[in-house]
Formats: C-alpha cells, sequence, structure tokens
C-alpha cells in the first residue's frame, strides 16, 4: 500500500501474505494477514518475540518456507512490477541472491562445512553475474576486504569452523551483498553472537547498505537494535502486525497495548533509574488454540468487549502509523 | 557405532508403542513376528504330526491334504518340523541377544562410567573381536566347542555383547557429563547407583533399537551356522537346517528348501521393521520435540 | 592430520595385537586332535601314538605354549606361515592361490552394493515418504535381511536350474575363458552384493535427509541455485561422509558374506578354504585367516578413518 503523499511504488510490496504449518496436531497460521512495505535506501524492521511469525514473515517472500510442511496459503508480494508468490520458481531463483538475498542467524551450520568459504562467497558471484570462477576470485576477495575479515587472499581458503562466529557472520554479509541486491533482508543476524561483535555487526551492516543504497528488511526482537538502525518498524504478534510506524514514533507514542507492554519492559536509558520495569503479563498464545477476538486479548490491560469478540483490523492513526486495536489508548 | 543418538531421550512406554504402530512398517514387522512367535510357541497344539515321526513309504511327497507342505527325505511331516524347527530359530535369537545384552551393558558402563585405562582396555578388546567376521568368530567357537545348538548359542553370545558395549560406552559418555550426574554425584550417591539408576535408564533408547536389529542378526548367524552344518543335530529341526537338507531335493520338493528360508527371511525382516520403527519412534527430532 | 593418523594407529596397533592373542587362543581350543585325524586317515600302517608324537615335536606342539606363541609370530612376519594339517600344504601358498578368487568376488560386490545402493538411499531421500520412498526402503531392507544362502538357492534355482542361464557352482578362472568367468562369478558377485547394497542404500538416505534439514541448504537455496544444484553441490559431499564410516562398520559383515557365498557357490576361495579348515581342525590355516581378516579389517578402518578426515575438513582439528 502506498502512503498517502508517496508518489512513486514501494520496491517490495507484501499484501495479506498467510502462511500456514501443518501439524500432527494442526493447522498452525504463522502468519496472518500480514502486509508492509519497503522503499529503497530504506531500513525497514520487524520486531515481535519468538514464535511471532517474522522470521516466517521474511522466508515468504524468497518463498523459502518447506512444503511441507508450511504452505503460503494467501497474499501478494510485489516487486519489481511481478508477484512474487505467482511466478515460477526459475524466476525466483534468479531473484534469491541476486536482487533479494538473505542474510540468516548464525547457528553454526548456516555455512556449509565442506566447502571453502571463498567458494561460498563466489558461489553467487558465479551463478548470477555468470563471472567465470578466476573473475569472481578477485571481487570474492575484495568482498570479505571490505567486511573486515583480515588477510582475506590467505583466508579464502579456509573452512567455516575454522572462523569464529562473528567472523562467519561476517562471511554471510559479504556473501549476501556480493550481487548488489535491492533488498538484503537479515533474518536476526546478530543474536546468536556476543554483544560487543554484535554492534561491529550491525555498523558493517549499515555501510554496506548506506553504500549502496540498499534496502534492508531487519527482523529482530532486540528493540535497542531497532531504535537505532530502523527508519521504520513493524510490531508483530502472533502472525499478524499489530502496530506500524516510523521509528521514532514507535518510541515516541507507542498506541498498541503491546507495544507499549514491551518498550515499558525494557529498561531505558531515558528514564529514572529507579522506575520499575513493567513485564507484560501473561504468556504468548499457542498457535494451535488462540483465543476469540483479538489475540492479544487475554494479556491486555484495555480490553473490552468487543476486543474479546473481533479481531481488530489495522487501522490509520495518522499519516505514517496505523495499529491493529479496537481502542485508543 | 555412528548410530548413537545424540541427545538423551526419555521413553514413556505406552507412547512408545503408540509412535511404534504409526510406523507403517514397524506395525508390519510387530505382527510377522507376533504370528511366528505363536506359531512356533503353539506348535504343540498346531502341528498335526510329531516332527520325528518317520514314514519311509511317503519319503518327499508334495504337498497334500495329508501333508500340507509334504514330507522331508524320510517321510517327517514337514509343517510340522518348521513349526518345532521356529522354536529353536527364534529362541535362539532372543536368549543369546538378551545374555549378549547385559554382558554388553555391564561392560560398556563400566568402561563409559569408570573412564582412563579401563576404558581403553575395554574398547581395545571390543575392537579386536569385532575385527573377526561374526560367522567365522562362532563357526570356530562352535568348532571348538562340540556339535550342538547350545554351543553355537554361546558363540554367539561370545560374539553379541561387542555392539551393545559400543553403543552403551557411547551413550553413557554423553550422559554422564550432563548436571544432573553431577547433583548425584554430589549429592552422594556412589558409582553403582549411578550407573544403574541415572546412567542406565538414559541409555534405554539405542539399546532398544540394537537389540532389536540384534535378535535379527542372531537369527541369521544361527541359520547360517546350521545350514554349513554345525549347530543343531539331527534329529531336532531349525529352519537352517531344514533349509540345508531341502537344498539337496530343490527339484524334487522345492518347498522343503524354500519354506524356511521364507521363514527366517520373515523373521529377520519383522526384527529390521520393528528396529527402524523404533530408530525413528525415539529420533527426538522426528517425534517433533523442537519445533 | 598427521597427529590425527598416528593416533588411529596407534590404536589399531593395541587391536592388532590383542587379536592376534585371541586368534593364537581360538586355534588352539580346538578339541579333537588333528593330527590324530591326519595319521588316521593317511592309512600309512604305523605305531600311531608314536607317528603323532613325531608329527607333533615336527609342529613344535610338545613346546611349552608361549615358546609357540613366539615363534608362531616370528614365524608369520617372515612369511612362514606353517603346513596344512590335512594337505601339508604350505599355508601361504594355499593363501595366494585362493586370494583372486575372493578379490574377484569381493569386486562384484562392490561394484553391485554401490551401483544398487547409493541411487536407491538418494531417490529414497529426495521422495520421503511416498509410495516410491517405502518401496524402496523395503525392498533395502529385504536385501539386508534375506540369508545369503537363501536369496542364492532362489537365485540359483530361477537362473540356473529351471532357466540354464548362468552356472550354478563352480569357478572359470579369467585367463582361462574371459566370458566364462564372468558368468561364474555374476550371480555369487550380485548375492553378495545385495546385503551390501541394502545397507549402502539405508545409510545414503538416513545421511541425506539429516543434511537437507540442515541450515546451510536453506543458505544455498537463498543464493538462488536451482533444486538439482543444491543436493549435487551442497548436500551430496556431507551426506557421503557417514556413509563412508559405515563401510568400515560393516567390513566384518562383508568378509564374512563372502566367505559364505563361497561355499554355496563352490568358489575355490579364501572363504572356501577357512570353512573347511575348520571343519578338519586345520589350525595353522585357520590361524593364518583370521589374521588375515582382521589385518584387513584394521586397514579397513583405518583408511576409513583417514578418508573420513579427509572429507570433513572438522575432523582434521582432532
Amino acid at each position: 500500500m502506498t502512503r498517502p503523499g508517496q508518489t512513486t511504488a514501494p520496491l517490495l510490496d507484501v499484501r495479506d501474505l498467510t502462511v500456514e504449518f501443518r501439524t500432527s496436531e494442526g493447522v498452525i497460521k504463522a502468519a496472518s494477514g500480514v502486509s508492509f512495505d519497503l522503499n529503497r535506501g530504506e531500513i525497514v524492521a520487524l520486531v515481535g518475540e519468538s514464535g511471532c511469525g517474522k522470521s516466517v514473515t521474511a522466508m515468504a517472500i524468497l518463498r523459502l518456507i518447506d512444503d511441507p510442511p508450511g504452505r503460503i496459503t494467501d497474499g501478494e508480494i510485489h516487486f519489481d512490477g511481478r508477484d512474487l508468490l505467482r511466478e515460477p520458481i526459475e524466476t525466483i531463483q534468479a531473484i534469491r541472491g541476486d536482487r533479494i538475498a538473505m542474510v540468516f542467524q548464525e547457528p553454526m551450520n548456516s555455512l556449509n562445512p565442506v566447502h571453502t568459504i571463498g567458494d561460498q562467497v563466489l558461489e553467487p558471484l558465479h551463478l548470477h553475474k555468470g563471472l567465470t570462477k578466476s573473475a569472481a576470485l578477485a571481487r570474492a576477495i575484495a568482498l570479505l576486504q571490505s567486511v573486515r575479515i583480515s588477510d582475506p587472499a590467505r583466508r579464502y581458503g579456509d573452512y567455516p569452523h575454522q572462523f569464529s562466529g562473528g567472523m562467519r557472520q561476517r562471511v554471510m554479509i559479504a556473501m549476501g551483498m556480493g550481487c548488489v541486491p535491492d533488498i538484503v533482508i537479515a533474518d536476526e543476524p546478530t543474536t546468536a553472537l556476543d554483544v560487543t561483535i554484535q554492534a561491529q555487526l550491525l555498523e558493517l551492516l549499515k555501510e554496506q547498505v548506506d553504500r549502496q543504497h540498499t534496502a534492508m528488511l531487519l527482523i529482530t526482537h532486540n528493540l535497542g537494535i531497532v531504535a537505532r538502525y530502523a527508519d521504520r518498524v513493524n510490531v508483530m504478534y502472533a502472525g499478524r502486525i499489530v502496530e506500524s510506524a516510523s521509528a521514532d514514533d514507535i518510541y515516541d507514542r507507542p498506541s498498541h497495548p503491546y507495544t507499549i507492554g514491551l518498550l515499558q519492559s525494557v529498561p531505558r536509558l531515558d528514564r529514572p533509574v529507579t522506575e520499575k520495569l513493567v513485564p507484560i503479563e501473561g504468556q504468548p498464545p499457542d498457535p494451535l488454540d488462540l483465543p476469540p477476538g483479538c489475540p492479544f486479548q487475554p494479556r491486555c490491560r484495555f480490553a473490552t468487549d468487543v476486543c474479546l469478540r473481533e479481531d481488530p483490523p489495522l487501522r490509520r492513526l495518522d499519516d505514517t502509523h496505523e495499529i491493529a486495536c479496537w481502542v485508543d489508548v | 557405532m555412528t548410530d548413537a543418538v545424540t541427545t538423551v531421550v526419555s521413553i514413556k512406554p505406552t507412547a512408545l508403542l503408540r509412535q511404534l504402530l504409526r510406523h507403517k512398517l514397524a506395525a508390519i514387522g510387530l505382527v510377522i513376528i507376533v504370528v511366528l512367535a505363536l506359531l512356533t510357541a503353539l506348535a504343540p497344539v498346531l502341528a498335526p504330526y510329531d516332527p520325528h515321526a518317520q514314514d519311509l513309504y511317503n519319503v518327499l511327497s508334495g504337498p497334500s491334504p495329508a501333508h500340507w507342505l509334504g514330507t522331508d527325505n524320510v517321510g517327517r511331516d514337514l509343517l510340522s518340523r518348521f513349526l518345532y524347527g521356529g522354536q529353536v530359530s527364534l529362541l535362539v535369537g532372543v536368549c543369546t541377544i538378551m545374555v549378549a545384552a547385559v554382558i554388553g551393558i555391564v561392560l560398556g558402563l563400566v568402561a563409559g562410567y569408570l573412564g582412563g585405562a579401563i576404558d581403553a582396555a575395554v574398547m581395545r578388546i571390543t575392537d579386536a573381536f569385532m575385527c573377526i567376521p561374526p560367522l567365522i568368530f562362532v563357526l570356530i567357537i562352535a568348532a571348538a566347542l562340540g556339535p550342538g545348538i547350545h554351543n553355537v548359542a554361546v558363540a554367539i553370545v561370545l560374539f553379541g555383547w561387542t555392539g551393545f558395549t559400543r553403543i552403551v560406552r557411547g551413550q553413557v559418555l554423553l550422559v554422564r557429563e550432563l548436571p544432573f550426574i553431577e547433583a548425584a554425584r554430589a549429592a552422594g550417591a556412589s558409582p553403582i547407583r549411578i550407573m544403574l539408576k541415572h546412567i542406565l535408564p538414559n541409555t534405554l533408547a539405542p539399546l532398544l533399537v540394537t537389540v532389536s536389529l540384534s535378535i535379527g542378526g542372531a537369527i541369521l548367524l544361527e541359520s547360517a551356522v546350521s545350514f554349513l552344518g554345525i549347530g543343531v543335530q539331527p534329529p531336532t529341526a531349525s529352519w537352517g537346517k531344514e533349509l540345508r537338507t531341502g537344498l539337496n531335493y530343490l527339484e524334487l520338493a522345492p518347498l522343503y528348501s524354500i519354506v524356511p528360508g521364507l521363514l527366517i527371511t520373515l523373521a529377520v525382516i519383522a526384527c529390521n521393521f520393528i528396529g527402524d520403527g523404533l530408530r525413528d519412534a525415539l529420533d527426538p527430532r522426528l517425534r517433533g520435540d523442537n519445533r | 592430520m598427521g597427529r590425527f593418523v598416528a593416533v588411529r594407529l596407534f590404536h589399531a596397533l593395541i587391536v592388532l595385537i590383542v587379536v592376534v592373542v585371541l586368534v593364537f587362543i581360538f586355534a588352539r581350543l580346538m578339541p579333537g586332535d588333528a593330527l590324530l585325524v591326519a595319521v588316521v586317515s593317511s592309512n600309512i600302517d604305523v605305531d600311531t601314538a608314536k607317528a603323532v608324537a613325531t608329527l607333533r615335536a615336527q609342529y613344535g606342539l610338545d613346546q611349552p605354549v608361549y615358546y609357540q606363541f613366539f615363534r608362531w609370530l616370528t614365524d608369520f612376519f617372515i612369511g612362514d606361515w606353517g603346513e596344512s594339517i590335512g594337505t601339508g600344504e604350505d599355508v601361504l601358498d594355499m593363501f595366494l592361490e585362493r586370494l583372486p578368487v575372493t578379490l574377484q568376488l569381493f569386486l562384484w560386490a562392490a561394484v553391485w552394493a554401490y551401483a544398487i545402493g547409493i541411487p536407491i538411499g538418494i531417490v529414497g531421500a529426495l521422495r520421503r515418504n511416498t509410495k516410491t520412498d517405502m518401496a524402496l526402503t523395503t525392498a533395502a531392507l529385504i536385501g539386508v535381511s534375506i540369508p545369503a544362502f537363501f536369496e542364492a538357492l532362489i537365485l540359483i534355482y530361477l537362473l540356473a536350474v529351471l532357466l540354464p542361464i548362468f552356472p550354478p557352482s563352480g569357478f572359470v578362472p579369467f585367463g582361462d575363458d574371459a566370458w566364462g568367468n564372468i558368468m561364474s562369478m555374476a550371480m555369487p558377485g550380485f548375492v553378495a552384493g545385495t546385503g551390501g547394497a541394502g545397507l549402502i542404500a539405508r545409510y545414503v538416505r538416513s545421511s541425506l535427509l539429516e543434511v537437507m534439514r540442515q541450515d546451510y541448504i536453506r543458505t544455498a537455496r537463498a543464493k538462488g541455485l536451482p533444486e538439482s544444484a543444491v543436493v549435487r553441490h551442497h548436500a551430496m559431499r556431507p551426506a557421503m561422509i557417514p556413509v563412508v564410516t559405515v563401510i568400515g562398520l560393516a567390513w566384518t559383515g562383508v568378509l564374512g558374506g563372502l566367505f559364505i557365498i563361497e561355499v554355496i557357490f563352490a568358489l575355490p576361495g579364501l572363504g572356501r578354504m577357512t570353512v573347511d579348515a575348520i571343519f578338519q581342525k586345520d589350525f595353522p590355516v585357520i590361524q593364518a585367516t583370521l589374521i588375515v581378516a582382521s589385518l584387513n579389517v584394521l586397514l579397513v578402518n583405518l583408511a576409513v578413518d583417514i578418508v573420513y578426515g579427509y572429507l570433513d575438513p572438522r575432523v582434521r582439528v582432532q
């Protein structure tokens, strides 16, 4: 959806995305009716607790959801004049790594242990840009350099297990940015790393993004990262977007009870030290057994009758701020 | 064996059984083995004739209403011989593995938990035993000890413990570093108590799989040894031995050799199906424990 | 990598020593005096007791056990493996004469096993839980479960008796008649291979399934690789690693299988020789066979460990 006042179409336009998973105990709607967009050069964050559907949404954009057990059952994803959900898989494969790249969380395993990191960085270059291995070699080494891997020519032939977690993630970034994508999707890029490394890596990512005017979809549960790096924020809960606003607005004028609760439960430097942290009561809902009406309602201080019966749609608060809530807080 | 489950799994018997039955092949295996066990166990009731009763006027006759599978080279009813023979084949398979398992578990627990020189010694000996091809091993021991099915059983046990020792030791190595073992030790539990009460239950998962698969292996071994002529002595029957004798009359009475061969194959397939099913049922990832 | 190999070698050496001791004990366990049998069956009219005593001295069996052990060990290393008690032939010669037959059988078996096993495993993994997969899994399990002698029986009956395509038994050396050699090896090789094929298929399948679940496969897809390239370039190599180790573990089974197939098909190989020797309590032959077989197993396992270290860079660090 273009926002009022915006003249160009967004780079990526996700509408009503719904992803279901079939399990032995029933069908889970991991994402339901998710809509947001992304403009060139913007950093948009998808924020939420574990299990809220943000990673699933990100993976759905590149159709990386394993089927079975998952399935994209509804929605449209517009990119470059096409609906990615309706294109043949070959088109998507051509886009992956080239126009839209993904940087994953780093458990030990996102890099292939039996191939050198050099070969893995080189692979998208060879695949999408048609560079021969030798031509791509120089470029790959330059990429490793740009992510601050020291002695890149030598380390090119090393294996993933010879790198630390932080360095592996830099390699992932190099791999993702190699073909100068229009969009990079970063799924919890720093969650598995030490706090000090996290900062370095995010700066690196931002630098890459700024330099090439790439758009970034940043998936995270860390509100601190969001505050510093994101231009716009979408807060997700139980598979839905519950609030969408600029980063400033989210922090200054949070309007959805969940967002308010999140911000109150996180320590902030601009508040008195003695102010108490207020946790959100209750547990995230069981995706197999969602409560009737608004999914947040059992934990919501402001819940009214209608909240118990009807699932609120997204509504505008102003030009750039939307919430999915019946109540005006 | 590289099959060691890499996380510790707790087992609930009824849930396990249900999960197992959902696995189609394992369910088939279970049915087959139960049917075979029942048929052979009820041999005294089901067998139409005494398996030793000869009838020299009726040698190598084909299937007939009187003898459903025909008769052997001295006129004994084949159906009865196969039913009784099954007792030998199946019992040897199960009993030898049970004993071998106990030995193997004890050694594996001790080696894994106590570590150090004891562990090294036990493992090198286990490796050495496992260097020798099982069939040759069993043949030599059985030949050394003399004819008879009991010596074959002893021989199988003497080889069978090695697999269990390896698996149990592997699991013990995983389990003994876990915090709750540390806690038990701090609370003053003796090594034996820790081994039996805390470590052993957590090694059950791969153990069950190994037991099931090993029983199939033992049945194969016994039949191979009996086929070669060591093992059961006449006039007792076992499936392997009958197959051997039947081989001589392959053209005259093909059922004489084909039926026991089929029975052995079915029994072993069943054990393998069940073992596979157990392995899948006990794999924590396939159960969806970490979604 | 060097240290890795050295440690393995050391372990193997210790195991070898234990095996040697075990073998010595086993072979001597034979009751029933082979010498007595040899004398009596030779039909020469002699004073039996004296003849046996002479033979005993000749074989050094009147010496204390540890002396025998030491003597035998040193003899073994210089190539003197003694004489067969039954036939008096030099054991080493017997070995060398029969080795080629067993080697051929092994080669055939290996080719069948991999040629059938790997594709079945791959297809089963890529079509998991479909009817194809269940059929293939069942076929693989049958291959593993069916006793070699039964499978041989069926094949012999169908392809040698009913339809006389292959010879039911016997061996034709390659030098004499190349085609005859192939025909005589076809069935035994196939039977020997099917057990291995089943095992390999199962391991390939489970290993490939495991690998396909890994995060780096997802990364490969995210880079835009078509699915066939993802499997071929990113999944196959890590998946084959456990399959290599399976070879090591199953090796003893492979050898045992070869031996019994030689007996069934009357191939003049090492297996037949061993089984005959066991029945005749011919312990020089038994000893030699056990040592060679165990040495073979140890070497194969060592080789597997080394290849594993080569395939999986992570292991080399140990």
